[in-house]
């Protein structure tokens, strides 16, 4: 959807037309979703948070100034509502103890099956924090810039760029872990 | 991280989004939830110039009231000097004030909320 039907639409939201938002939950309503599945990993978690998601940005839809993509700011609003509800509902990440990494394994993950690859990274995901799962959900799948993730998690772009550094190379330790523990209990 | 495991892990991140299915009621339900919340507690409240002048009451008075209880016959509460007087010279002084200030507001914000639901309905 192109910016400028967005602020048509958020116009007629704002003189009052509520059912207008409906197009805009049609249009977003994927993209909240998978934000909110990747960082609390429970479906119905997931839909409540994109129901406050959107509740939230209709009650606050004055408050958008058209500075930023809507996207970005409903990420933003999604974002912050998932780590509520996170911390609210005290949802617990799995942690991993080892990251030692095996020897001779940087490229194994190529050798293995794609329905391996997926469950393995799907597992190794589980592994992260949900900021960090946030964080690498916008820069892979939205592809979004530092700079759009900065405003999207409110940290600075310092800390986003060493977010998304360490979360990456905790993500390959962990699948890397992962591997090794796989090929240990086979052997 | 190589090259290629990025590689990997984007296009299952971007796989696994294409596959993901939302509910379908979802849309409903957030339609729904919008349309309850803005029944009463999202409708305009009473106008802007009406809130502004009891936000400036609520200010003005209070503070008019504490000025005259500080000021108005000192010695009279030197004579009486015990803390009994002074509670209850400013509860019925700059304390009823604001509670009444705030008593007011809130009757014709809710009036005129329920004034507006009803109209809708």
């Amino acid at each position: 959807m192109e910016n400028h039907e967005v602020i048509h639409i958020i116009q007629r939201i704002r003189e009052g037309d509520a059912d207008a938002f409906r197009v805009l939950v049609r249009q977003y309503k994927e993209m909240v979703f998978a934000l909110a599945l990747k960082m609390c990993r429970n479906t119905e978690d997931a839909e409540e948070i994109t129901q406050d998601t959107f509740v939230k940005a209709f009650k606050g839809i004055q408050q958008f100034k058209g500075k930023s993509k809507f996207s970005t700011w409903l990420y933003q609003i999604g974002y912050f509502t998932a780590i509520n509800h996170i911390r609210r509902k005290r949802i617990e990440t799995t942690e991993i103890q080892e990251f030692s990494v095996a020897e001779n394994s940087q490229n194994a993950l190529d050798q293995l099956e794609l329905a391996d690859q997926k469950k393995l990274i799907h597992q190794a995901l589980g592994y992260l924090k949900p900021d960090e799962r946030a964080v690498i959900t916008l820069f892979y799948l939205e592809e979004y810039s530092n700079e759009e993730i900065a405003q999207i998690t409110k940290m600075s772009l310092a800390n986003v760029k060493v977010k998304i550094h360490r979360s990456r190379k905790k993500l390959s330790d962990i699948m890397q872990t992962l591997m090794k523990n796989e090929v240990n209990s086979i052997l | 991280m190589t090259e290629k495991e990025d590689k990997i892990l984007k296009d299952h991140i971007k796989d696994d989004f294409a596959t993901t299915e939302v509910n379908t009621n979802i849309e409903e339900k957030i339609m729904e939830k919008i349309s309850s919340s803005k029944s009463l507690y999202d409708l305009p409240l009473v106008s802007k110039s009406v809130r502004r002048f009891f936000m400036s009451l609520a200010i003005i008075l209070p503070v008019i009231a504490i000025i005259i209880s500080i000021t108005a016959s000192p010695t009279e509460t030197e004579i009486v000097g015990n803390v009994e007087h002074k509670v209850r010279e400013f509860i019925s002084g700059p304390f009823i004030t604001v509670v009444g200030v705030v008593l007011i507001y809130i009757s014709i914000d809710v009036l005129f909320r329920y004034r507006k639901r009803f109209k809708k309905v």
